[in-house]
């Protein structure tokens, strides 16, 4: 559901959050990034930091400077200032993955896991060779940055894309680092070691996440990914793999990412065609 | 300067953390307690930092200690002040007393032996603690690999050293907090509240309960968050897509997660987690209750007594879910995207 006017809601006494709808939808993420984006033009007394999410815009405030109603009169009237966007600046990043990689259905195996790749391509009645290729033909976009540093959560920027994943039923224990995972139709990324529910598409020989900061990349701080950045996934074997990842420890690799921007429009036509071509339903397996 | 000589379960050098990172996911770390840790760098001349999470100096780097275990030698003559919860320091033999300042000699050993009330204390050190600055802060985060040394808790045979104090050290002997501002560790916490941001999808006798019960913490707890255990809170009705479909439990684990490991304090995703973003630092400086660490391993710690903190919730949801294989094709759950897909950790 998308909400008619913006919900206001307190979170602590250090923050609260702006919501725009209950569900994961990319027109709800570009509205949280388009304030995001007027937020930051504007200097609010008190605002320390935002955090734009898949549908709504955190607001981390000092309760010293400014109070909670305060605030939101202030938030309120740049909202309903704000203008129609009609482009959002978006880097596009090209990221070599291992697709169903030894790493991956080794975590699978240890958590009494199917292959994960095999599961997902079972319950959307089709093969893992079609869920790799729908999974790369996509650009993602990503929608949010959080819980882990680097740790993203993408959205298809083509509406047609269907695969989609149910969490674990049990979450595992661990996962290794740089795998690139997915659930219902978001794709995640684990930047380091952790638990995780997500099931497991790759691994990628580049780091997204790199405290030590030893490639350029990571000048400006240790975390690659940005809400707004688009990702194309690009399936390589094992023998590109381990090609990559040796060039990345002697700091060789190239990142490829293209500065640019998004035009909303394009996902708006698509999302037209999409929604035409449906008028005749498939005939549904369920 | 000092010798790790056993670093305890949990050992990490905090200060006030490093905010303003949160939008690339890097949570702002920092002392569990802040009162405590800014107190002691007070007491032995340090600068205690800004406000936390809106404030930019994070201030000198102690000790943040858990439980029991840490052993440390004093390499070099300095102050130090302990406070926190009581973990029963000792210098060498004997008991070291807290909220005041120390001296202390090469040779010395400084030990926490056991968790007498509360679960984490603070070594404020003459200077505060020398470790390179990441992103504005000392502060650790084992889970991140940043801050403190190499980004892990400190271990067996690290050395830790020390900036240069601000004063003399015979200047900061004698130094302690008055008795009535030394905080109790003891019997049960009143931890202040904001409701929201989803109290409203919960009925309101479950919103009383909250507030009423007296909730148990659970030992599945660490610096990121804290669960309590209860009763069953009850959801009003919601639409299809926002349930998840996860067999019913009869109690509650009610998480609160603390700002300074949660990088995205939730926003917008899990319900329980949200109800409650609490004051951090009066819910942290509780941490395992007294009584059951008395006798206690960590991992022990928490089952005592109640019939309901018996089983941790996890292992309830283990129980309760479903398997590979019984799933019907196409869950249901994924229809139409979940807002519960993305809750918590990928």
């Amino acid at each position: 559901m998308f909400y008619r006017e913006a919900v206001y809601r307190p979170l602590g006494d250090l923050y609260l959050t702006i919501e725009f709808g209950d569900e994961l939808n990319l027109l709800l993420n570009f509205r949280v990034i388009a304030l995001d984006t007027a937020l930051r033009a504007t200097s609010i007394p008190g605002v320390t930091e935002t955090i734009p999410t898949n549908r709504s815009l955190g607001i981390v405030y000092d309760p010293f400077v400014t109070t909670r109603e305060r605030l939101v009169g202030q938030l309120k009237e740049i909202e309903q200032r704000m203008g129609e966007i009609k482009e959002l600046p978006s880097r596009h990043i090209t990221i070599p993955i291992w697709y169903n990689d030894s790493w991956s259905q080794e975590c699978a195996k240890a958590h009494g896991a199917p292959n994960n790749l095999e599961y997902m391509a079972e319950i959307n009645h089709t093969s893992v060779g079609d869920v790799i290729r729908a999974h790369a033909a996509t650009e993602w976009w990503v929608s949010a940055v959080g819980f882990q540093p680097a740790c993203y959560q993408a959205l298809p920027l083509d509406p047609a894309f269907s695969v989609s994943a149910p969490k674990y039923p049990r979450p595992r224990k661990w996962t290794p680092e740089r795998i690139l995972c997915q659930a219902g139709k978001l794709t995640s990324f684990y930047p380091v070691r952790s638990p995780g529910g997500y099931q497991l598409l790759g691994r990628t020989p580049v780091e997204l996440y790199d405290p030590k900061q030893q490639n350029r990349v990571f000048r400006d701080g240790p975390v690659l990914p940005r809400v707004s950045d688009r990702h194309t996934y690009v399936p390589i074997d094992e023998a590109t793999y381990w090609e990559i990842r040796r060039q990345y420890e002697a700091g060789a690799y190239e990142y490829q990412i293209r500065e640019g921007s998004y035009r909303l429009q394009d996902y708006l036509d698509k999302l037209a065609v999409h929604k035409r071509d449906r008028v005749q339903p498939a005939p549904e397996s369920m | 300067m000092f010798e790790v000589l056993d670093g305890g379960p949990q050992s990490t050098i905090q200060d006030v953390g490093r905010p303003g990172y949160l939008a690339t996911g890097m949570p702002p770390s920092g002392a569990a307690d802040r009162f405590a840790l800014g107190v002691g760098n007070l007491l032995v001349g340090n600068d205690p930092g800004e406000r936390y999470l809106v404030g930019r100096r994070p201030g000198s780097a102690g000790l943040e200690v858990l439980l029991s275990g840490l052993k440390l030698r004093v390499l070099a003559e300095t102050v130090i002040a302990i406070t926190g919860a009581d973990l029963t320091a000792m210098l060498d033999d004997s008991p070291l007393p807290m909220w005041q300042t120390v001296r202390v000699r090469p040779g010395h050993t400084v030990a926490f032996r056991r968790p007498r009330a509360g679960a984490r204390a603070y070594v404020a050190v003459a200077g505060g603690i020398n470790v390179p600055v990441f992103a504005g802060s000392r502060a650790t985060n084992v889970r991140a690999f940043v801050g403190g040394i190499d980004g892990r808790a400190i271990k067996k045979g690290d050395v830790i050293t020390t900036l240069a104090p601000a004063r003399d050290l015979a200047h900061l002997e004698g130094r302690r907090l008055r008795d009535s501002l030394v905080p109790s560790f003891d019997g049960r916490w009143r931890v202040r509240v904001v409701l929201g941001p989803q109290d409203d999808l919960f009925q309101e006798k479950s919103i009383r309960t909250f507030l009423t019960y007296d909730w148990r913490l659970s030992p599945t707890s660490d610096r990121m968050g804290c669960r309590f255990v209860g009763p069953k809170l009850e959801f009003k009705p919601r639409p299809a897509y926002l349930v998840e479909q996860r067999a019913p439990t009869r109690q509650t684990s009610l998480m609160i997660r603390f700002p300074s490991e949660a990088s995205r304090c939730r926003v917008g995703s899990s319900l329980l987690s949200s109800t409650s973003m609490v004051r951090a630092w009066a819910a942290t400086r509780r941490s395992p209750p007294s009584s059951a660490l008395t006798s206690a391993r960590w991992a022990k710690c928490g089952r005592a007594r109640s019939p309901t903190s018996r089983q941790s919730p996890p292992t309830r949801r283990l129980k309760h879910s479903g398997s590979w294989r019984t799933r019907s094709p196409k869950p249901a759950l994924f229809a139409r995207e979940s807002m519960s897909t993305p809750e918590g950790s990928p």
